[in-house]
């Protein structure tokens, strides 16, 4: 049995679980690899023409394990581990993956709750059971999965350049250098360092978003997550605010809006991704950025 | 305090109805036209959805008649549609509407408690007993219920009618009579008398109609501005129209399930979790559709529907239902639509006769 683990979604954010979690198993796990040209073709070919880059990326993905493993892992994840939603292309992720005929291949598409562990564990169990997992290593592999996501230190935080800007946005984005063209080594170039929402604590989110008066408690994870550290950072000096949206998604299409109207008067920027991967007027935008922040510093 | 809400449908005619009764002051925004949606959009950032837009333009043209105070439902997501109202507060604060706002969430999010007492801050003006209010709320749910089958009832018809025109204009005068009436009681003598008339209607019964399914995301649904006029459209050209997804529908799914009743729940092949919006229903309707064909409708950028969409993709090929898709935005370009309806009803026709032999 060869099971495929594609590296795309959110892979990115749960990455040291999954990893941990696949070793010692007794079942041969085979990683998709890094997006290519060939990934993003494949699935700009399988998927419903109105997803979102993220899921095109991800429809690649699975269409390539698909091609070279008896089955493919493609998790449901229906709540985060702090109990918000992501997005129903998150929770529907096995459904735009299945509608391309890759659905008998797919497994681990029970609901996952992160915020509780026994229902976790119970989902996750279900189905390593049937892929014939003794039970004891499921729940050392579980625990130690659990262990190595929480020890693990996630997220950039870089000193050493001249400007910092908080690297708003989704963490498919973010980590995914094809898909963001390079735009954490470009910034670098262009000596700007970032920092990301990882390595802002929950604690600091949460009062970041206490004074914020809003109406309702949001209920979107992207959302607590960019707004809540865009708030808690804008008091610890970084010199702007960089959001990598990708075309068509509904949740910044909401997100990017709730910032701008709490920036108080520092720079913003967003940058949107598409399938086109147009990079010059990609870099000629960042270049913007980059002078933008020149010019507010010699002010 | 003048209140007002968003438009959805015929929801406003059982709503102000209500409200009337109740004596609280009351702005119904006028119906939604080309100039609400210019008004929405000069205040709506560019990528959030249709509805969106058209409410935005509802509320500011509520406001340019006085209305102080907005009473919105909303949900947990996570589609969307339930950050609505944070965000309209928002633009429309910054735009210089500032107005105050209720946001009725579901008891289950806020408490059963929290709910009651927003609900009494929207009747804080009202010197009615809390036993009038349930009546006058029990009275406008039930307007609402009958309305929406009396409506269906029509929209069948209009397939066996001798002139389906006839139905169109039935709708629409049923509408406007209502929206005139005074209080629920004369509300109800309407429902009465429409009642009668659809029994009257000249009908045609050899007729065999292409039977549509109309269904997809709600508000697109709902509110005909916002499909182009897509049901009189498939009328007047003889079709006999269900479409399962309105108020009661609405009301059914989301207050239904969030109040302590317990519900029977059947698991489903397709999409058989709810990711949000209403995609785990649209799907359920369109694999349990009988009629000829189906065309499901949403608005750009609908993250639950997108997905709603892949799997009807799924049902085409393994199901043989015939689907139609059709994605409204901003970009009201009517000509394009009123093709491809046309081209699919001719589809079916022609199929009905060559495979089905009649």
């Amino acid at each position: 049995m060869r099971v495929g683990v594609p590296k795309a979604y959110f892979y990115y954010a749960y990455k040291p679980f999954v990893e941990s979690f696949c070793q010692g198993l007794g079942i041969q796990v085979e990683f998709s690899g890094d997006t290519d040209q060939e990934i993003l073709e494949r699935g700009n070919r399988v998927c419903v023409d109105e997803a979102c880059l993220p899921v095109k990326v991800m429809c690649g993905h699975v269409k390539k394990l698909a091609d070279s493993c008896d089955a493919v892992a493609l998790p449901r994840i229906m709540r985060t581990e702090f109990g918000e939603s992501i997005c129903p292309k998150v929770a529907g992720a096995a459904d735009l993956a299945a509608a391309s005929e890759m659905d008998k291949k797919l497994i681990f598409t029970e609901p996952l709750y992160l915020d509780d562990r026994k229902k976790l564990e119970k989902a996750l169990w279900k189905q390593c059971k049937k892929l014939g997992i003794r039970r004891l290593d499921f729940k050392v592999n579980f625990l130690n999965a659990l262990l190595s996501q929480e020890m693990a230190e996630r997220g950039l935080d870089e000193e050493g350049y001249r400007y910092k800007v908080f690297l708003a946005g989704h963490c498919y984005n973010i980590y995914d250098p094809f898909v963001n063209m390079d735009l954490i080594e470009k910034l670098h170039r262009m000596d700007i360092g970032v920092v990301t929402e990882e390595r802002v604590t929950r604690q600091e989110k949460d009062s970041g978003l206490a004074y914020a008066d809003l109406m309702k408690k949001p209920y979107w994870s992207f959302f607590v997550n960019n707004f809540g550290s865009m708030r808690a950072l804008r008091k610890k000096g970084i010199d702007g605010v960089l959001y990598l949206s990708s075309f068509s998604c509904g949740t910044d299409s909401f997100t990017v809006e709730m910032l701008k109207k709490n920036l108080n008067g520092m720079p913003f920027f967003v940058l949107k991704l598409d399938e086109q991967r147009g990079e010059a007027g990609f870099d000629t935008r960042l270049e913007a950025f980059a002078e933008l922040l020149k010019g507010r510093s010699r002010q | 305090m003048k209140m007002t809400f968003p438009h959805l449908g015929p929801a406003y005619l059982a709503a102000a109805l209500a409200l009337k009764e109740l004596g609280i002051p009351v702005v119904v925004p006028p119906a939604n036209t080309g100039k609400t949606l210019e008004k929405g959009k000069s205040v709506s950032p560019e990528e959030m959805c249709l509805p969106f837009k058209f409410m935005a333009g509802n509320l500011i043209e509520a406001y340019d008649m006085g209305a102080q105070c907005v009473i919105m439902p909303a949900t947990m997501g996570p589609c969307r549609l339930g950050e609505y109202g944070e965000l309209l507060k928002q633009v429309l604060d910054q735009a210089g509407y500032a107005m105050e706002w209720i946001l009725l969430d579901t008891p289950k999010a806020i408490g059963i408690k929290e709910w009651l007492r927003r609900l009494g801050t929207a009747g804080r003006e009202s010197n009615a007993t809390v036993l009038k209010a349930a009546r006058v709320l029990t009275g406008s749910v039930q307007l609402m219920l009958s309305l929406d089958r009396l409506e269906a009832k029509i929209k069948e018809q209009a397939g066996y009618a001798r002139h389906p025109g006839d139905c169109v204009k039935m709708l629409r005068s049923l509408r406007k009579e209502l929206e005139a009436s005074e209080n629920l009681r004369a509300a109800g003598r309407t429902m009465a008398k429409y009642r009668r008339a659809v029994k009257m209607l000249p009908v045609n019964s050899r007729r065999r109609p292409v039977k549509i399914l109309v269904t997809g995301e709600i508000y697109t649904s709902i509110e005909a501005s916002a499909n182009q006029n897509l049901e009189e459209q498939l009328m007047l050209m003889g079709c006999s129209v269900k479409r399962p997804v309105n108020i009661s529908w609405w009301m059914a799914h989301t207050i239904r399930p969030s109040l302590p009743v317990p519900g029977r729940q059947r698991k489903r092949v397709y999409l058989p979790y709810s990711i949000g919006g209403y995609a785990k229903e649209t799907v359920k309707e369109i694999r349990d559709s009988e009629e000829d064909g189906i065309i499901k409708i949403m608005p750009a950028g609908c993250m639950p529907e997108i997905v709603a969409k892949a799997v009807s993709n799924l049902i085409q090929e393994k199901e043989g239902k015939k689907i139609l898709h059709l994605v409204f935005d901003e970009m009201q370009a009517a000509a394009g639509y009123e093709t491809r309806i046309e081209a699919f009803v001719d589809m079916l026709e022609r199929r009905r006769r060559v495979f089905l032999g009649n």
